[in-house]
C-alpha cells in the first residue's frame, strides 16, 4: 500500500532557460484535501501538467499512488481527474454532448444520476452549445467532467475561478463531500479563503520553489498572534517593545499588537495596566500569504 | 480506441462534407461545361504554354476533346484534397494544442500513441470520404456526358482517378502531423505542408520540362501521384503503394515527437533539450 496519492521528489522543470519549477518535494495524503497556493507564475500549473504526464521533468521524480507519473501514466489516469486552469472546450459541441464525450473516452461511465444532480447543483444548463456559455458555465462542465466519474484523486487548477458566490460555496461542498467518501483532492489556488474553508494542508509555492507546507490550522496559528488589548491604565510609549512584538494601533487605552515572540512578557505587561477587556482575532491565511510573498519568503 | 476514432470522425464531419461537396461540385460543373467547352479549345495548343505546363499539363492531355478536359480537371483532385490534408494534419495535435483541447485529452487514461494513431486513422478515412462525396457529386452529372464520351472514360476508371489521390492527400496528412508533432506551433507546421505541397506540386511540373531537374521529381510526392493518367493508363499500384508508405513513415516519426513532446510548452525541439541540461 503506497504511503502518498501525491509524491514529487526534486521535481524540477526548466522550460528552455526559464524557470518551471525547482526541486520541489511534495507529499499529499490519501483522504485530504491539500491546497496548493501560489500567485500566477509560481510553478503551480507546471507541477500539475507534470503530474498528468502532460510535460516531463528535467529531473526528479514524481509518483501518484506509488506509480511513477511518466511509466504508468494510463493506469495512474485511471484513477485521476483533471480541470485545468485555462480550460478549452469545443466551440461546437453541447455540454451534455462534451460530458458524454468525455464520459465514454474514460471508459468507466459516469453514473447518469449524478451527472443530473451535478448539473442541478452547479444550475448547468447542458444542452446549449460551448460557444454560447458564459465563461462561468463553462468552468461549470470542468467541474462537471471533473467530479462525475467519483475519482480517487481530484486535481482543481483554480476551480472556482468566473463563478458566482453560491456556485463557489457548492464547489467547495463538493470537494467537502470528495473528502469525506475518503477521496483526494489536490486543490490549487490563489483565492485564500476557499483554500482556508476547505483544505487541511497547504503547500505554498513560490518561485518554483516549496517554500511551506503545513495545516491549515497550524500555519494559521503559528505565525503570528493578533491581540487587541483594552487597558485600564494607558500604557507608556515603549510599553510592548520587545523582541518580536509589535504594536499595529493605538487608540487611548486600546492598544493592537502582532505577536510572535514574548508572549509571556506581553501578557505580565498588559495585566501590570490592568487588562479591562482583550481579544483574539484570527489570522487569515491571506495575511500569512502576504508575509510570505510580500518580503523575502520567510514570513 | 474505437470511442476516441468515432469522436474524431465526428469532429471533422461538417469540414469533410463540406470539402467533398465543394471537390464535387466543381468537377461536377466542369463536366457539365464540358461538351460546350472541348470544341472551343480544338485550335489551341495550351499545352505549350508555360503556365498550363507549370500546372501539370502536356502533350498527354488534351482539352480538345470532352474526355481530355475531363482527365485534366480530374488532375486537380490531388492537389484540392491534399490541401484539406495539410490543413487537417495541421490542426490534429499542435493545433488541439494551441486550442487548449489536447490537455484534456491527455488527461485521460489513454496512451500518447494511441492518441496519435487514433487521428491518423480518423484522418485517413475522413480523406477517403471527402473523395467518395466528390465523386458521388460529380457522378450525378456523368450520366449526361457519357453518350458524347463514346466510351474514352468509363464510370470505374473515373472512380479510381478520383480514389488514386488518396495516397497522396494521405501523405500530407501525416508529414504535417508530424510537423504538428515536432515543431511548436500551428503556423509552423502548416507553413512546411504547404511549403511541400505548393513547392513541390510546381517544381515536379516544372522538373518534368526540364531534363537536368527530371531525376529529382522521384524525391517529390507528385510524381507519384498519376491523376488524369489514370483515365488512360489506370491505377500505378507500385506508386500508391510508396506515397502510402511514406505517409505511415511519418506517422511514425509523429508517434515519436509526440511522445516526447511536452505539450501545452509551444518549444522548439533545441529549447527542451537546453532545459534538459539545466
Amino acid at each position: 500500500m503506497e504511503e502518498y496519492v501525491i509524491e514529487t521528489k526534486g521535481l524540477t522543470v526548466y522550460y528552455g532557460r526559464h524557470r518551471g519549477i525547482v526541486d520541489l518535494n511534495l507529499q499529499v495524503q490519501r483522504g485530504e484535501v491539500y491546497g496548493f497556493l501560489g500567485p500566477n507564475g509560481a510553478g503551480k500549473t507546471t507541477t500539475q501538467r507534470v503530474l498528468l504526464d502532460v510535460i516531463r521533468p528535467t529531473r526528479g521524480s514524481a509518483t501518484m499512488f506509488g506509480m511513477d507519473c511518466q511509466q504508468e501514466g494510463v493506469k495512474i489516469r485511471e484513477h485521476v481527474s483533471y480541470l485545468p486552469g485555462e480550460l478549452s472546450l469545443y466551440p461546437n459541441m453541447s455540454g451534455r454532448d462534451f460530458l458524454r464525450m468525455m464520459s465514454t473516452l474514460r471508459g468507466n461511465g459516469a453514473e447518469r444520476a449524478y451527472r443530473q444532480e451535478l448539473y442541478e447543483r452547479l444550475a448547468l444548463d447542458p444542452s446549449r452549445k460551448m460557444r454560447e456559455y458564459s465563461r462561468g458555465n463553462k468552468q461549470k462542465v470542468g467541474l462537471v467532467m471533473a467530479f462525475m466519474h467519483k475519482p480517487d484523486l481530484l486535481i482543481l487548477d483554480e476551480p472556482t475561478s468566473g463563478l458566482d458566490p453560491l456556485v463557489q460555496q457548492t464547489v467547495l461542498d463538493l470537494v467537502r463531500e470528495t473528502k469525506a467518501d475518503g477521496r483526494t483532492v489536490f486543490f490549487s489556488s490563489h483565492i485564500l479563503s476557499e483554500v482556508q474553508e476547505v483544505c487541511d494542508r497547504v503547500g505554498i509555492i513560490r518561485e518554483g520553489r516549496l517554500v511551506k507546507t503545513e495545516r491549515v490550522e497550524t500555519l494559521t496559528k503559528q505565525q503570528f498572534k493578533r491581540l487587541r488589548l483594552n487597558l485600564a491604565q494607558t500604557p507608556s510609549v515603549d510599553a510592548f517593545a520587545f523582541d518580536g512584538v509589535m504594536e499595529t494601533a493605538r487608540d487611548g487605552n486600546e492598544v493592537n499588537l502582532e505577536v510572535r515572540q514574548n508572549l509571556n512578557a506581553v501578557m505580565e505587561t498588559a495585566v501590570s495596566y490592568g487588562i479591562i477587556d482583550m481579544e483574539m482575532p484570527p489570522v487569515t491565511l491571506e495575511e500569512i500569504f502576504l508575509a510570505y510573498y510580500g518580503g523575502n519568503g520567510n514570513a | 480506441m474505437l470511442n476516441l476514432l468515432w469522436i474524431e470522425l465526428k469532429k471533422r464531419g461538417t469540414a469533410v462534407v463540406g470539402w467533398g461537396v465543394g471537390i464535387g461540385a466543381y468537377l461536377a460543373l466542369i463536366m457539365a461545361m464540358s461538351p460546350q467547352l472541348a470544341p472551343q479549345f480544338a485550335n489551341i495548343d495550351l499545352a505549350s504554354i508555360p503556365i498550363y505546363q507549370a500546372f501539370g499539363m502536356n502533350e498527354d492531355f488534351s482539352f480538345a476533346t470532352i474526355a481530355g478536359l475531363i482527365a485534366v480537371y480530374v488532375s486537380f483532385v490531388g492537389l484540392t484534397i491534399a490541401i484539406y490534408a495539410v490543413l487537417t494534419g495541421a490542426s490534429a495535435l499542435v493545433g488541439e494544442e494551441e486550442d487548449g483541447t489536447l490537455e484534456i485529452t491527455l488527461s485521460l487514461p489513454m496512451p500518447r500513441w494511441q492518441i496519435v494513431l487514433t487521428k491518423a486513422i480518423a484522418i485517413a478515412i475522413s480523406l477517403l470520404v471527402v473523395l467518395l462525396i466528390a465523386f458521388l457529386g460529380y457522378l450525378t452529372v456523368f450520366s449526361g456526358v457519357e453518350a458524347d464520351l463514346n466510351g474514352d472514360i468509363t464510370l470505374s476508371e473515373l472512380f479510381q482517378s478520383t480514389i488514386e489521390s488518396w495516397p497522396l492527400a494521405f501523405l500530407f496528412a501525416m508529414f504535417t502531423m508530424f510537423m504538428g508533432a515536432y515543431l511548436p506551433r500551428r503556423a509552423h507546421a502548416l507553413t512546411m505542408g504547404l511549403t511541400l505541397l505548393i513547392g513541390g506540386y510546381l517544381f515536379n511540373n516544372l522538373a518534368e520540362q526540364a531534363g537536368p531537374l527530371k531525376d529529382f521529381r522521384l524525391y517529390l510526392p507528385f510524381y507519384y501521384n498519376v491523376g488524369g493518367r489514370v483515365l488512360t493508363d489506370g491505377l500505378d499500384w507500385g506508386k500508391m503503394a510508396t506515397l502510402t508508405i511514406a505517409g505511415l513513415v511519418f506517422l511514425f516519426l509523429a508517434v515519436l515527437s509526440f511522445q516526447r513532446r511536452d505539450v501545452t510548452v509551444g518549444q522548439w525541439p533545441w529549447a527542451r533539450l537546453r532545459g534538459k541540461s539545466q
